[in-house]
């Protein structure tokens, strides 16, 4: 295979495209030995990664500007494509990554858990998102999709003698290696109807309807399966209906921090990737129906995804539990924006869903107190007047999860939703509307008991940690900004469309 | 897929056929051509020609696991020196000898961070 | 300068909001006063600047303010800007005004009370979005103070939430509200979909969505028209977003439940500020409603309903607010049926009139409630006027006004809004005579209830001694009259809901009771109004529009109206101050049913309704009915979906197969197609 590559095209090494990567990955390194040491030092290791993120997020930033004149650059024969669509994510991967880092401090410690191997899990986790969202061929999409699945398993079960914790890293583990060979096998079926796995490659086997090996036609029986099977994949990797049964459980059982982590992070990578192959490669008007047949199945199980994530929230008694159906909800509304062809729309939903959820789950790390046991609703009642700022805080964060006006869950889903109506989505549109209306509900009802009803116990509450202050400020600051004043990430998007244009 | 391609996989399902026909062939043709004489000492389990002793479902020590996954893990990395090897000319050719060694020693690099990790944490040690 | 209207009590409530723990009572109610007054100051001056401005084009005086662009996706572009025209202009003057007068009634009302900080930074909080939704520009801007009123109203009413019918009552208030809200969303999302942008005034390279609609043709009077998703439906939706905020039929349920809240906040945003929005909006949205005159008998008809059935159901009740509760729904009936009947400015200027009268109604009860201990049944009041002197003689002047005791605040809105429904050019045929005839039945309904109220109440024997004996509770205090800071704001409100009035007298009844120099202010309001409202066309088949220029019919209507107020009131008096407890309520409230709400619902062929409508029944049985049994059903749904969710990996793998093979399946049943 290498020969075969050095033979057909230049191996172009590029260090430069890949320097966010490459920082990560030797920062998490660095975390790993520093945690073995005799006496590690928490502070340390901390500053490690936070610097380590800071420096990946000055490295995507010169990216940009050079990424804005030349359109896009490619390395590694194709592997990697640095376009503002990875750049952008990379922002959200690595923001989301530093404030997980925030989180997880206070709740590390308290817990005496190690903490090197902690943060090195997250950021090699956050290495394989980028390597998700940069990929230009099938096998870099699986490699990153394992390098950050299986980092993410681990993470999953990380307090190790909790039963909870156990339960969830096998059943994620077990059910994301049986999607994950779904993935690989349509991935393969694909490879095999088009001759080709790289991403460019594929679009112009379709368009073309030349096979790019045997010069033959594409063979459609092939290609559909192939792209059903990714799609199964896919849609479990964000957790949308029928394949989202685990996500209950496995958000249930992991460490909050953990959970913010996967809530945010690895779905926003999924769809990044979900967006790469099917908006990127199975263009509409070629394929013998290959668009209409993926946006038709992905409105009905994004239909289904609003619907029965929201309504399941309804009834939930476990705060993290609800925030796990929530999160189902938000993959539904995300899939509309798929399924309108629009990745702005999807990525900027994707920004303003994680801004918010890490805020909430920051908070629900500090209200679960010691061992996450607290993470029962009616663990808030009376939390109101105890405690105004943070129950305020919890507050904006649902009230934006919700989509009221002025916050940036608003924005998100006024722009996906305007994109998926323009496209002639209707239904899908008129779902996701009266689902957010219903989803009001169950977002004000933790206000509601924090509120409306009596403290039975005064729970013994630590001080607010700095780390997760700094999250949930940066997060609140994030919802508004989003909310109030997103023009300037809108025209930074515009133009990002038309570098992309440039590449097809 | 056109007639003649999948022809191309009938080799294969030759194999298949044969691997299948040579094994349920010894099976069949020793149980039936065999002589059977059953005593103690030939329906008891077999264990490398010891007499067994206590039950065969004893658990192990999780160390023997993870010496075993160690063992692998470096095992398959040093699988990815041949590849290498086999390509060091051609890739001399467009980048520099020296570029494409120190890419190799980046890898084992990295792969010594992984032992001295496995190291420190006392995976290796048997106490 | 509108942003420091709007800004100052924001300021206030986070204030409060943060600090307000540490401080003591009277700074905190210093800053929560103050940040409203600088408010209202600045709206006061801000309207002095409106009227030397000149006038756009069409007419309309406007400042207009953008703070910045809210929005800019594309072509499409949303401004976070404020808007003042006449029609803002009056709404927030009388916000901020009323607003700073119950702020200041309340330092002394919740004087005590453990959550004092926590009040005022909700009330400050709640004229910073009450401000909101009347000052801003744009369909959106509104949406967010619609929310934001709503979310206000839902916490201050749960605020006693250690009381199991607080929490209750809000959180019926918030699902009703959901309601209505679903409604306008649907509505602002119809208009931009229909405009391409949700502004009320023109800008830089964009004509307003209201503009659009004014030069758009009137639709036709047809019951499709409603379902074809122009302007009839814009603005059928708008007014279901309307009936929930302003609590109409059949939304209205909220609001008597919401007495639970305290006293000021009642007066505040459930009589005088927020429960109007919905009037505001129409009055806003006025060139969409005047092109769908099918949506305007829609309005029409459900505001006279509200109107007369709230009324009746007001008479039978014991609780001092629960009758002001079904009295305000009975008003803002009122104020439908005027923008119904195409006379927006009418319905307008009894949403000011109503809030200077209802506030002190309101705040007059609060005073009340306070010297009787927090007691509010009026079974155990009585005789209150010898302790309770400015109160007693504020709440008459309430009542007279608001029952049209002539020259009063309330005699000349409630006259011109019947007069006009009387010669409306829009009703469909002789229908505005009819909903005339209800108005002013319910006019003679609700004279007769406030004097009752008053009644039972102020006059006749002292039974709260009686009533404290046979509760074994040992009253020490006498009643006693309420400190200035609660009388003062009765007093200046009050006189308010005398003068009032004098700003918008019908030209019928200038001509002959006001020198001709002054007409100029007596019909000020309705000029200083007059060109927001777009011009309205006769609708075919109107039989009553005729009758506009006719100031001879104008004066007997007029007339006719006034004697029904005397009489109802002397009706009332001589009833109940004989026999102040004779009414028990089962016996009227099933009268009732068979006389007068009988005829009131015979519009609805579904006879039996009408026996069931009684307020309980109304109440519990149908609208909690449908809105619980929708609860239920998601539950069982939401049940159902988590039976799924059985907790064992081996099902989910299933489930994961069986929606792969499905997906599986779709595509290549697809792909053979």
């Amino acid at each position: 295979m290498m020969t075969l590559l050095l033979q057909t095209s230049v191996l172009d090494i590029n260090y430069v495209a890949i320097w966010p990567m490459i920082i990560l990955s030797i920062s998490g390194i660095a975390v790993l030995l520093f945690g073995i040491a005799k006496d590690p030092v928490h502070r340390d290791m901390s500053m490690i990664g936070i610097v380590g993120f800071v420096l990946a997020g000055v490295a995507t930033g010169r990216l940009w500007l050079p990424v804005k004149t030349v359109g896009q650059i490619r390395a590694f024969s194709n592997m990697v494509i640095i376009d503002h669509f990875s750049l952008y994510f990379f922002f959200i991967f690595i923001i989301i990554g530093l404030l997980t880092l925030l989180i997880s401090a206070s709740f590390l410690e308290a817990e005496r858990l190690p903490v090197g191997e902690f943060y090195s899990l997250v950021m090699f986790a956050v290495v394989g998102m980028m390597l998700m969202a940069a990929a230009g061929h099938l096998v870099m999409i699986f490699l990153g999709l394992e390098i950050a699945s299986i980092s993410t398993y681990a993470l999953a079960g990380y307090r190790r003698n909790d039963l909870r914790s156990n339960e969830s890293a096998i059943k994620y583990f077990v059910l994301g290696s049986a999607a994950t060979a779904f993935l690989l096998y349509g991935m393969a079926l694909i490879y095999g109807a088009t001759g080709s796995a790289e991403l460019e490659g594929i679009r112009t086997a379709i368009i073309d309807n030349v096979n790019a090996a045997t010069k033959q036609p594409v063979h459609t029986e092939l290609l559909f399966l192939g792209a059903a099977m990714m799609l199964v994949g896919f849609s479990f990797k964000v957790s949308a209906v029928p394949f989202h049964l685990w996500t209950p459980d496995v958000y249930e059982g992991a460490p909050s921090s953990v959970t913010a982590f996967m809530a945010t992070a690895s779905k926003a990578a999924a769809f990044a990737a979900f967006l790469r192959v099917f908006v990127f490669c199975f263009v509409p008007g070629y394929g013998q129906g290959l668009h209409s047949a993926w946006t038709t199945s992905l409105e009905t199980i994004a239909i289904l995804t609003m619907i029965a994530g929201n309504i399941a929230a309804l009834t939930q008694h476990n705060f993290k539990r609800m925030l796990a159906y929530s999160s189902i909800a938000h993959a539904g509304y995300a899939l509309v924006g798929l399924i309108a062809d629009d990745w702005q729309a999807v990525a900027f939903y994707l920004l303003t869903y994680s801004i918010t959820n890490i805020g909430a789950f920051g908070l629900i790390t500090y209200l679960a107190g010691r061992g996450d046991r607290e993470t029962e609703i009616d663990d808030l009642a009376g939390l109101g007047f105890n405690n105004l700022g943070v129950s305020i805080a919890m507050l904006i964060l649902l009230l934006s999860l919700a989509g009221i006006p002025l916050t940036a869950g608003f924005m998100g889903k006024f722009i996906v939703f305007k994109a998926a109506w323009q496209k002639g989505f209707h239904v899908a549109v008129i779902v996701a509307v009266v689902t957010s209306a219903v989803s009001v509900y169950y977002y004000l009802r933790p206000m509601v008991i924090m509120f409306f009803r009596e403290l039975k116990v005064e729970p013994k509450r630590l001080p607010l940690p700095t780390g997760v202050l700094v999250t949930v400020v940066l997060s609140i600051l994030g919802t508004f900004y989003l909310g109030v004043m997103p023009g300037r990430l809108f025209q930074a998007m515009e133009n990002a469309k038309v570098s992309f244009v440039q590449s097809r | 897929m056109n007639g003649q391609e999948i022809l191309s996989y009938v080799p294969i399902l030759m194999m298949f056929l044969v691997s299948l026909a040579i094994a349920t062939g010894m099976v069949v043709s020793s149980s039936l051509f065999g002589q059977k004489v059953k005593s103690r000492e030939k329906l008891m389990p077999y264990e490398c020609g010891k007499d067994p002793v206590g039950s065969a479902r004893e658990r192990f020590s999780v160390k023997f696991y993870m010496v075993a996954l160690m063992f692998i893990l470096f095992d398959i990395e040093a699988i990815f020196f041949v590849p290498w090897a086999v390509v060091f000319r051609k890739m001399a050719e467009v980048y520099s000898k020296a570029f494409v060694f120190l890419e190799m020693l980046v890898f084992i690099a990295v792969l010594l961070v992984g032992y001295i990790y496995v190291w420190k944490k006392g995976i290796l040690d048997w106490k | 300068m509108l942003s420091v209207i709007v800004f100052a009590p924001l300021v206030g409530a986070i204030v409060l909001g943060l600090f307000g723990r540490r401080l003591t009572e009277k700074i905190i109610a210093v800053i929560a006063c103050s940040s409203v007054l600088v408010s209202t100051l600045a709206a006061f001056y801000a309207f002095w600047r409106l009227l030397s401005v000149k006038p756009a084009e069409d007419g309309v005086r406007r400042i207009n303010e953008t703070l910045f662009t809210w929005i800019a996706a594309g072509s499409f572009s949303v401004d976070f800007g404020f808007l003042l025209d006449p029609l803002s202009g009056v709404m927030i003057l009388f916000v901020t005004g009323v607003g700073f007068l119950i702020h200041v009634f309340a330092t002394g009302y919740m004087h005590g009370d453990s959550g004092f900080y926590r009040f005022f930074a909700y009330m400050n909080l709640f004229m910073f979005m009450m401000l909101v939704l009347v000052l801003g520009d744009n369909f959106l801007m509104m949406f967010v103070g619609w929310e934001g009123v709503g979310l206000c109203s839902y916490l201050l009413i749960g605020y006693y939430f250690l009381e199991k019918f607080a929490g209750d009552a809000a959180k019926k208030a918030f699902v009703v509200n959901r309601i209505g809200d679903f409604g306008l969303a649907l509505g602002v999302m119809l208009i931009f979909l229909k405009f391409g942008n949700v502004s009320f005034v023109d800008k830089a390279n964009m004509v307003s969505a209201l503009s659009q609609a004014a030069k758009m043709p009137v639709e036709p009077f047809s019951g499709s028209i409603l379902f074809a998703g122009g302007l009839t439906t814009i603005a059928a939706l708008l007014f279901i977003g309307a009936t929930g905020k302003s609590a109409q039929i059949p939304l209205f349920v909220w609001l008597p439940d919401a007495m639970a809240g305290p006293t000021p906040v009642s007066a505040l945003i459930h009589a005088a500020t927020m429960v109007t929005a919905g009037v505001y909006m129409i009055a806003r949205t006025n060139a969409i409603f005047a092109k769908a005159p099918l949506a305007l008998t829609i309005v029409a008809i459900v505001g006279a309903l509200t109107a007369v059935v709230a009324a009746t159901i007001g008479l039978a009740q014991w609780d001092i607010k629960k009758v002001l509760a079904y009295s305000t729904v009975s008003q803002l009936g009122y104020m439908f049926l005027a923008c119904g009947a195409g006379a927006f400015a009418a319905g307008f200027f009894h949403v000011v009139t109503h809030a200077f009268f209802k506030a002190l109604l309101f705040l007059g009860s609060g005073s009340v409630i306070h010297a009787m201990h927090h007691e509010q049944d009026m079974r155990r009041m009585g005789g209150l006027q010898k302790y309770l002197k400015t109160t007693f003689i504020t709440m008459a002047i309430g009542t007279l006004a608001i029952s049209g005791f002539p020259l009063l605040s309330g005699f000349f809105s409630k006259d011109e809004i019947l007069w006009k429904v009387r010669s409306s050019p829009v009703l469909p045929g002789s229908l505005g005579t009819l909903l005339w005839l209800i108005g002013l039945a319910t006019a003679a309904v609700t004279a007769i209830y406030m004097t009752r109220m008053m009644v039972v109440t102020f006059l006749g024997e002292e039974r709260f001694r009686k009533a404290s004996d046979t509760h074994g509770e040992h009253h020490e205090h006498e009643p006693h009259e309420s400190p200035p800071v609660m009388t003062v704001p009765l007093v200046v409100l009050a006189f308010l809901s005398v003068v009032g009035g004098f700003v918008g007298i019908p030209e019928a009844l200038a001509e002959k009771i006001v020198p001709h120099s002054l007409h100029g202010v007596t019909h000020s309001f309705y000029h200083f109004l007059d060109p927001v409202f777009i011009k309205l066309s006769t609708t075919p088949g109107n039989l009553t529009g005729a009758l506009a220029a006719d100031h001879g019919a104008e004066l007997v209507s007029t007339l006719l109206s006034t004697l029904v107020a005397l009489i109802a009131i002397g009706v009332g008096y001589a009833v109940f101050s004989k026999q102040p407890l004779l009414t028990m309520p089962k016996i009227l409230e099933n009268k009732y049913y068979v006389d007068e709400l009988y005829d009131a619902v015979i519009v609805n062929p579904v006879k039996w309704t009408s026996k069931w409508i009684l307020w309980k029944v109304m109440d519990v049985g149908i609208v909690d009915g449908t809105v619980n049994g929708l609860a239920r059903l998601l539950g069982w749904f939401s049940i159902g979906i988590r039976e799924f969710q059985v907790g064992f990996t081996r099902a989910y793998a299933i489930f994961l197969l069986i929606g792969a093979l499905t997906v599986v399946g779709y595509f290549l049943y697809f792909g053979r197609l």
